[in-house]
């Protein structure tokens, strides 16, 4: 398994489920262009049987001259739909082949992936946490237009705006557009909405608009949604004096930034976005495979301001993180920061640090071929370095 | 690979299909108006009552079966489509994988200081690779105002100023940059002041012999680095033989590609943070590329260990598996003890043995559980007192 295949799912599969989307509404499309040309066909035939002279002649040409501008309609739209589909299979092609870079034998090539997928990853996350401008900045100066989903994302802050200003209308919409999709995955939103509509009815005193509104809409409830909607009902008994606990909740703003997250999610899965953001799921697992205990001070040694769970900014998110596994030792000299190893044999001085032969050599030929321990500035000579054996 | 070969190829097939489709709908769809149109032509030349009737009605209901049948192909043909876009999406759930699994189950940012924390983090990296607009925008949307301040901002516009002008192949900025920190320079070694002069002089030298004079001219700048790049140096003045021919058929054409001027931001980049006091390379960079190693992994060994029931999530304590992420991300030494197989703590550190073997103080411990006065090494036949073992440090 390879790291395309875990985090580059939703990368193809978002442009594809908007592709089908898209097919969908073409069929739509085609089906009532089909249909209106079926129309006038037929409004043509009846002429035709109840034709007697020629007077009706010229009528006749109507109708047919009528279709041919309906058949030539038809035929420009079809370019249309052709140019829609063409277009979103080209897209996924196009992110097909810019994953293939993740391979490529250049190491440019390669490295340039690696800068641009970060640069995805926080895109996602800065639409994912409502940092529109800082994505939609990041998305042009990248160039990563055609590798990230910012109109789905923009679409989405445009519903979220109207439910804080505590509209409805325009979720409703996009509730009625992805109808069967939502009734696929057994979404609560449209429901919820009804509930919110009702709740700010009789919040507004108008208590028969809400009885009319819940007999509207209240219908075929699941049992679930039956208690919630007894629950409002309740609302209609004693809205004046709201401190029942429950009345308070249903009538308290919160509730709109529940419906919020509510959209969000389901908004999330009908387009194929995955629930969680990829950068924390990665960062999870990056910060667990680089933390070791040095980084929290479970073991003395020299700080290394390069390591990225000892920098502050990571250092408090990864403390709950599994530390690497390490099942055999793996040594850095902590005065060169080289490897230490067969090749550059660990050597002990008298005083229990320990570096690497190369380290010393260093250290002699910088202090008169004495070694001054870096780190408790001890004199030594060489001679009384230990050689040690780390299995 | 080959998954992306695969979701490649159902979308090539869709592709022609689609265009196949609309190529042919527009061709039925053209015969259909040319027949209205031929059967209008006919029917206006008639002018007995008798052949006008009996001429419509033929002509309309052949009419009406052609359209009927090209409404039924036009409709029908896009619905039998449908299964080529189901494959699309089939064969990328097949080739790719659609969640992280039980991995995604820690809520990672579960508090308002993490949050800026990792929005710190994200302003560095966009600092760090020229984004400033971007990163402006971020303090201002997250409301990390108050965490980051100007002074904080400042070397860093200067470093985006510089990096840009290296994009756009101009390197005085840096040289100048090089100059003003040319002492701190030197203390860490670095060869980006000698880099910056290569790229001028081969920039000399690919104008070809018009620039022959002003670019021994410029070689005199490399007198200063003569001790460190003297190699580097002969390199380059060889390649003034090759002015007249050009460089590309030379053996010094790898001067002409992309990657030195890739390499110098780099360098710069990481000259800059150094002296900034800032880590060498970006943590969230390192972060993330090494989580893209160890992501794979780690959804397969907990695939793994779900299927044979071992559990569903990851210990608290260490990874289950060993995950390489190569020497460069590898930032501190770890001892691990070769006969418990566990890593030293401050609790639990390595001791050297007299002959030069090193344990962990807990094995060591163990050899000695019957308090005897002497112990064998359990590597060598040496024995000595358990005391005495030496504590190490690393």
């Amino acid at each position: 398994m390879d790291d395309l295949k875990i985090i580059e799912h939703s990368t193809l599969k978002v442009p594809y489920e908007h592709l089908n989307k898209m097919y969908r509404n073409v069929q739509k499309s085609i089906d009532r262009d089909c249909s209106s040309i079926n129309q006038t066909m037929s409004q043509i035939d009846k002429q035709t049987k109840t034709l007697s002279d020629l007077n009706q002649k010229a009528e006749l040409i109507q109708s047919l001259s009528n279709l041919v501008e309906k058949l030539r309609l038809v035929k420009k739209r079809s370019m249309d739909l052709r140019n829609e589909e063409k277009e979103q299979l080209e897209l996924i092609k196009k992110r097909v082949n810019n994953l293939k870079e993740h391979d490529s034998s250049d190491l440019i090539v390669r490295k340039n992936f690696q800068k641009n997928r970060l640069d995805r990853i926080l895109i996602d996350y800065f639409l994912r946490n409502s940092f529109y401008k800082t994505a939609q900045i990041l998305v042009e100066q990248s160039n990563l237009q055609q590798m990230t989903n910012l109109d789905i994302f923009l679409n989405e802050k445009e519903i979220c705006d109207s439910l804080e200003s505590h509209e409805t209308q325009k979720c409703l919409n996009w509730c009625n557009e992805n109808k069967s999709k939502l009734k696929k995955i057994n979404s609560n939103l449209e429901f919820a909405l009804r509930q919110q509509e009702f709740i700010e009815l009789v919040r507004q005193q108008k208590c028969l608009d809400a009885v009319y509104h819940s007999r509207k809409y209240f219908v075929n409830l699941t049992p679930n949604q039956l208690i919630d909607v007894q629950k409002s009902m309740v609302l209609l008994a004693y809205v004046k004096y709201s401190d029942n606990q429950t009345s308070q909740e249903l009538l308290s703003e919160t509730r709109w930034q529940y419906l919020i997250d509510l959209f969000k999610q389901d908004n999330y899965k009908i387009n194929q976005i995955p629930e969680q953001s990829a950068l924390t799921t990665i960062l999870q697992a990056g910060l667990s495979a680089l933390k070791t205990p040095t980084c929290y001070k479970k073991v003395t040694a020299v700080h290394n301001h390069n390591c990225p769970v000892c920098n502050i900014n990571f250092n408090q998110i990864a403390k709950p993180l599994p530390y690497a596994y390490c099942s055999n030792s793996k040594l850095i000299d902590s005065y060169t920061g080289e490897i230490i190893n067969e090749h550059n044999q660990p050597m002990m001085l008298p005083n229990g640090y320990v570096y690497g032969f190369n380290a010393l050599m260093k250290l002699m030929s910088e202090n008169d071929g004495k070694i001054k321990c870096p780190r408790s500035h001890e004199i030594y000579d060489f001679s009384e370095a230990q050689k040690v054996f780390i299995l | 690979m080959d998954s992306l070969v695969a979701v490649e190829k159902e979308v090539d097939k869709a592709l022609d299909l689609f265009e196949n489709f609309y190529d042919v709908i527009d061709q039925d769809i053209n015969k259909v108006i040319d027949h209205v149109v031929s059967i209008m032509n006919d029917l206006a030349k008639i002018e007995n009552d008798q052949t006008f009737k009996l001429s419509a009605d033929d002509s309309v209901s052949m009419c009406k079966e052609q359209v009927r049948d090209f409404i039924k192909r036009y409709s029908e043909k896009h619905k039998d489509l449908h299964a080529n876009i189901s494959k699309i999406g089939k064969v990328i759930d097949k080739n790719f994988v659609p969640d992280y699994g039980n991995l995604s189950q820690i809520n990672l940012i579960d508090t308002p200081e993490k949050k800026n924390n990792l929005n710190m983090a994200i302003c560095e990296h966009l600092l760090r690779n020229g984004h400033l607009e971007a990163c402006e925008t971020l303090i201002k949307e997250s409301n990390l105002n108050e965490k980051i301040d100007e002074e904080r901002k400042k070397p860093f516009v200067r470093m985006n100023y510089i990096l840009k002008k290296l994009r756009d192949k101009d390197v005085d900025p840096a040289l100048e940059w090089c100059q003003a920190n040319s002492k701190e320079l030197k203390e860490i070694n670095s060869n980006l002041e000698f880099n910056l002069h290569r790229l001028n002089f081969i920039k000399l030298v690919q104008q070809g012999t018009k620039a022959q004079l002003e670019a021994l001219k410029y070689a005199r700048n490399f007198a200063a680095f003569a001790n460190d790049c003297s190699k580097e140096i002969q390199k380059l003045m060889g390649s003034l033989i090759y002015m007249t021919t050009g460089l590309e058929n030379s053996p010094y054409s790898s001067y002409l590609g992309p990657e030195l001027w890739q390499e110098i931001e780099e360098e710069f980049t990481k000259n800059a943070c150094k002296l900034l006091g800032l880590p060498v390379e970006c943590p969230l960079y390192i972060c993330v590329n090494a989580g893209s190693k160890a992501l794979p992994a780690l959804v397969n060994i907990l695939q793994v260990m779900q299927q044979t029931q071992v559990g569903t999530t990851l210990s608290k304590d260490e990874l289950p598996i060993e995950i390489d992420i190569g020497q460069k991300y590898r930032f501190h030494s770890v001892f691990s003890c070769p006969i418990l197989r566990q890593q030293s703590t401050d609790t639990n550190p390595p001791m050297k043995l007299i002959c030069g073997h090193v344990i962990s103080k807990d094995a060591l411990s163990k050899l000695n559980l019957s308090g005897k006065t002497r112990i064998k090494c359990p590597y060598c036949p040496v024995e000595q007192s358990p005391n005495d073992a030496r504590q190490m440090f690393f």
